[in-house]
């Protein structure tokens, strides 16, 4: 059974710093080490377009849930155009995550939204709510995470022009 | 061309990161008693470079580079070393960059 969530955060960071920060796959470990303890990417395919890291990729990683609980998440993630399409297989609550990341203009500023659609099995869509806490907790918790990598990514491209290409480590 | 130049925290801030030229951000940092000064942004992408909690490896907070405080030699074939600067003095504490 599907519900759907919709989330919504504002920073004042340049898009383009925005833009590499939502696709940028190898600060999971480190920076997310709160909702994460291990990354495995399995499979890229590189882009044309210098903007972007990648066009598709496939990775693992061992999220922890309410902090002693480790699970295992396969996610994919495509990018069409300005927006990122993640899926997330959750196999462990046989439950599937299609996230809708993109990046919309505000006045002085830049909207990040999430459009969630979950695929669950009716026995959990029942917790409904505790999931939408649970999911809501996790994109709060990487959005202030991911504002620290933000600002200090302002200060270098402010210091020594645009940002440079970026490097994978593994 | 190399300068000298006269950082503004001395040994009882170690370890410490400050700016100088506003071009190089300087860490500041001890090693089996002895001071280096290293290049504090990370070569792969911008991010901090700085001890970690227990002052065995220097480390990225953003992705997971990691250097040996002694040899500064990351461990990613794709960074060798980070940058060392020489200190001229320690009191106050004067580095070559």
């Amino acid at each position: 059974m599907k519900f759907f969530l919709n989330y919504s955060a504002i920073s004042k960071f340049d898009k383009d710093i925005l833009w590499f920060v939502a696709q940028d796959i190898e600060h999971i470990k480190t920076l997310h080490k709160k909702t994460n303890s291990e990354i495995r990417i399995n499979n890229i395919t590189k882009s044309e377009n210098k903007k972007n890291l990648y066009n598709f990729i496939e990775y693992t990683t061992w999220r922890k849930i309410l902090k002693f609980i480790n699970v295992r998440v396969e996610t994919s993630r495509k990018i069409y155009g300005e927006k990122i399409i993640y899926i997330e297989h959750h196999k462990y609550l046989r439950t599937v995550i299609k996230n809708t990341h993109y990046i919309k203009n505000g006045e002085n500023y830049f909207i990040l939204k999430d459009n969630l659609e979950i695929n669950t099995p009716f026995v959990i869509y029942l917790f409904q709510p505790v999931i939408k806490f649970l999911i809501i907790r996790h994109l709060k918790s990487q959005f202030k995470e991911d504002e620290i990598f933000r600002e200090r990514l302002q200060l270098m491209k402010n210091k020594f022009g645009d940002l440079k290409e970026y490097i994978w480590l593994d | 061309m190399k300068k000298k130049y006269k950082l503004t925290k001395s040994i009882k801030d170690l370890p410490f990161r400050e700016w100088i030229n506003d071009k190089i951000e300087v860490y500041v940092f001890e090693n089996n008693g002895k001071i280096k000064a290293v290049n504090g942004i990370c070569p792969h992408y911008y991010g901090k470079i700085e001890l970690d909690k227990r002052n065995e490896e220097l480390k990225c907070n953003f992705h997971h580079m990691k250097i040996c405080p002694k040899t500064l030699i990351s461990n990613n074939k794709k960074f060798k070393k980070i940058e060392e600067f020489k200190i001229i003095s320690n009191v106050p504490i004067v580095i070559e960059a």
